[in-house]
């Protein structure tokens, strides 16, 4: 009973489709296209929409996808033979229209497709209610005491056994593929290989004695015993030595700025690799004599395998590693290779490209934009900040708030951390700061300790409303995702006062356990929200202490990877100029390297 | 023996003068050649892959979100005249990526915007148009903003879409204008049109050309201006 079989190509044509109702599955179909294939989670099986399940097959060598639809509560044993089945019979049956990339042919499967579903679901009932199995036939009757005896032999058999067929990697094929490229090189008389050239230049690079601004060499610039002629000596104590460091003022104005990387090295790789891909046109002719190759999971796996590793070095969750790498043996399962490319590089390529589109955002990403249009619709746009203890959730906030008041914007900061001593007063020197820079912007709103934090939150927002401020930041109290009270605090003020964005603070140093902080985070916003529809989950990150990791960038991918939210802001550095918008291709260049 | 001698040196020259042009013209060719592909581009479900099929092959076909670009020709029915196209897939993760594989091979864009769901959708398309229009690469490309599904009563006329637009995008230069100083490239600050006063599409470097059409009605708009590239 499948109430939708569609084949159509990765370029969005549907060649042909088998609908057994009426029903549109479009909007199904794409949500899985969206969910599934574009966030790199290919490798789950199963994927439910409403209450539909689909199941589905990428053909990597033509650029199909094999979908099909059934109730939920359905369980079909055969889905899995069946999508083989016909991906099979398709594509003998076409190969020729498929080889050309003619998706227009006049495709027609009405006779295979009843033919082969009957099958399967033969095969399904065959396979349904196992046979019981007469005690002859069970391992039992086997068990004489002679084969308890030696036990160990046949355990050592039965390994022999298993041996012969676990895929073996198969080196030969990526040796020959080498002397190819050796070939051609000699005969281009191309110096630069693209592949040879970067080593050299790695070397030279190595690895270079990180300078901290103030590493003790001098202690000039932390003497601050002599009373500063500037500042104002009077009164107030300690408070009122803060100097407004004017020279920030209009250096944040404006788009936040990305992430630069000294990446002209890996630059002169790509232009050496567009070299290559030019050069093989002209050896495009030789690709009918020597043999094409279609890729298996074996040759896919031991390079996945390093990669993966390459991936955990630099930081990436293990769990999301082993995922994505998975979703990409799954794209390159079956894909043919030109003559002169090489398994590894083909399989680094696809999988930076995954990587850029898991930290590409998925929605359009303009605060200025809609802080504009809340303004218009006079009310201030809410943004709720949330985050594990000790990630530097006042101290972005207070960032975010200088880029927005440098961006003609006034600010309220609502002070709904009513759990931690010093909290407000944190905030409290926060604004004062940011108000020398950016006279009357910026007010704080505070209700002292002990309070409900989302009544605090409904009343700065009210206030806010009546005082016409654009934007409310809501600092929230750290708390760890295991603290079950705190977390339904958090989903409480997040029900109650609707923010327009929900930001997770995360730090850029964590590893694994990012993967089990936003999980839970959204798990309890998820169970505590008790609203009918789609609850309302973390729709925007944090990253902080980007300038601690070096090149170890793995947690922007954990996080945006398990969310499928984008990275909105990251902290790098002590001040408030110091955050920036991630640059998904630098950082997938720094990942890779 | 001189007049001899001369008359050699002549030819010498002459063939060196004609290899010169040959090469030249090769050369030039070929760069050009560099520049053949029209793209189409657009947000999701604005009808780019259907208009694609159809200028391709001339049938209307089923569609589901792309996850790769359609590479083809289109054979102009009248005139004969043969177009490279490009369809770029529409979905947010893609886009942008994709438009940048292919910018520089582009020798016309088409936007493709859908009438029906504009205005829920508009600060999507003038995100993206905002992308595609101020990219260096293709600031002097001819565009064709083409405001599709007019064939439904609920389609949003040309002058709604474009004055709508010019709105959208003015208020963008203002929020993403920094963004052209700091992206990767020396790319130095472009702003879309004219600085000094609000945005118009006159004041862009590219010519824009808005048509209706609907990709399963009437299509001639789209091929007329294809005629004319």
């Amino acid at each position: 009973m499948l109430d939708l079989f569609a084949i159509f190509s990765k370029s969005g044509i549907v060649l042909w489709c088998f609908q057994s109702t009426g029903e549109a599955f479009t909007s199904a179909v794409n949500a899985l296209i969206r969910e599934i294939i574009l966030q790199g989670r290919s490798f789950k099986e199963e994927y439910h929409h409403d209450q539909l399940a689909l199941r589905f097959r990428m053909d990597n060598e033509f650029d199909l996808v094999f979908v099909t639809a059934y109730q939920k509560i359905l369980q079909l044993s055969y889905v899995d033979k069946f999508l083989d089945d016909i991906q099979l019979e398709f594509r003998d049956k076409y190969r020729q229209d498929l080889e050309s990339r003619n998706f227009f042919a006049n495709f027609n499967l009405d006779g295979e497709y009843q033919k082969l579903l009957r099958r399967a679901e033969a095969y399904g009932k065959e396979n349904r209610a196992p046979k019981m199995r007469s005690f002859q036939e069970s391992q039992k009757s086997k068990k004489t005491m002679a084969a308890l005896i030696d036990k160990k032999e046949t355990q050592k058999e039965v390994e022999a056994r298993k041996e012969p067929a676990r895929p073996v990697y198969n080196a030969e094929d990526d040796e020959i593929a080498k002397n190819k490229q050796k070939l051609i090189d000699r005969m281009t008389k191309k110096k630069a290989d693209s592949r040879k050239s970067p080593p050299s230049n790695k070397d030279k690079k190595g690895k270079k004695a990180r300078v901290w601004d103030n590493a003790g060499q001098t202690t000039e610039g932390l003497d601050y015993s002599s009373p500063d002629p500037a500042s104002n000596g009077g009164g107030g104590g300690g408070e009122d030595r803060f100097m407004p460091q004017t020279a920030w003022v209009g250096q944040a104005r404006g788009d936040i700025k990305d992430i630069d990387y000294d990446d002209d090295e890996s630059d002169e790789e790509d232009y050496d690799q567009r070299a290559a891909k030019n050069t093989s046109g002209v050896f495009g002719m030789f690709k009918g004599l020597v043999g094409q190759k279609a890729l298996t999971r074996a040759d896919v796996d031991p390079v996945l395998e390093k990669l993966r590793e390459h991936l955990i070095t630099k930081n990436v969750a293990a769990e999301v590693a082993s995922s994505l790498c998975d979703s990409v043996a799954l794209q390159m399962e079956g894909q043919v290779l030109g003559t002169f490319q090489r398994v590894a590089s083909v399989i680094r390529d696809t999988l930076s490209e995954a990587l850029v589109q898991v930290l590409s955002p998925k929605r359009r990403m303009d605060l200025l934009r809609d802080v504009l249009d809340c303004r218009r619709q006079g009310r201030p746009y809410v943004i709720a900040f949330c985050g594990v203890n000790g990630v530097g959730k006042s101290t972005n906030l207070a960032k975010i708030c200088f880029w927005l008041m440098e961006n003609d914007c006034k600010v309220l900061i609502a002070a709904c951390d009513t759990f931690r001593a010093g909290a407000v007063e944190q905030l409290r020197t926060h604004v004062r700061h940011l108000d020398n820079l950016h006279p009357g912007k910026v007010q704080l709103y505070e209700r002292g300790y002990g309070k409900d934090a989302a009544g605090i939150a409904a009343e700065a927002i009210g206030f806010a409303r009546d005082s016409r401020f654009d934007v409310v930041l809501v600092d929230t109290a750290g708390r760890m995702q295991d603290n079950e009270p705190l977390m339904r605090a958090l989903a409480k003020l997040v029900v109650v006062n609707k923010p327009d964005l929900l930001l997770f603070v995360g730090e850029a140093l964590v590893g694994n356990e990012a993967v089990d902080q936003l999980t839970r985070f959204n798990m309890a916003l998820a169970d505590h929200s008790k609203m009918q529809g789609s609850p309302r989950l973390i729709d925007g990150i944090v990253l902080s202490k980007f300038d601690t990791i070096d090149d170890k960038v793995g947690a922007a991918v954990s996080m945006s990877y398990i969310t499928g939210q984008p990275i909105v802001f990251v902290g790098t550095g002590q001040t408030y100029v110091d955050l920036k918008a991630l640059n998904p291709k630098a950082v997938v260049k720094a990942l890779m390297k | 023996m001189d007049v001899l001698g001369s008359e050699a040196t002549v030819l010498s020259v002459v063939l060196a003068l004609l290899i010169v042009v040959i090469t030249v013209v090769f050369v030039l060719r070929r760069s050009r050649g560099g520049r053949s592909n029209v793209l189409i581009c657009g947000i999701s479900n604005a009808g780019k892959t259907v208009l694609y099929a159809h200028l391709c092959s001339g049938k209307t076909v089923q569609t589901y979100v792309s996850i790769k670009e359609n590479q083809g020709q289109f054979e102009h029915p009248s005139s004969g005249k043969v177009v490279k196209l490009v369809d770029i897939p529409g979905n947010e993760r893609q886009r942008m990526n994709v438009f940048d594989n292919f910018k520089s091979s582009a020798r016309a864009l088409i936007f493709v915007v859908d009438s029906i769901s504009f205005m829920s959708e508009l600060k999507d398309v003038a995100e993206y148009a905002y992308y595609v229009l101020s990219d260096p690469d293709t600031s002097r490309l001819p565009v064709l903003i083409a405001c599709n599904k007019q064939d439904d009563s609920m389609a949003k006329s040309i002058t709604v879409i474009k004055s709508n637009l010019e709105k959208e995008l003015n208020l963008l230069r203002k929020t993403q204008s920094s963004k052209l100083v700091t992206t990767e490239g020396a790319q130095l600050g472009r702003v879309l049109g004219s600085a000094r006063k609000d945005f118009e599409f006159a004041d862009l470097s590219q010519t824009v050309d808005f048509v209706e059409f609907s990709s399963t009605a009437d299509r001639t708009p789209v091929l007329d201006w294809l005629s004319k590239l």
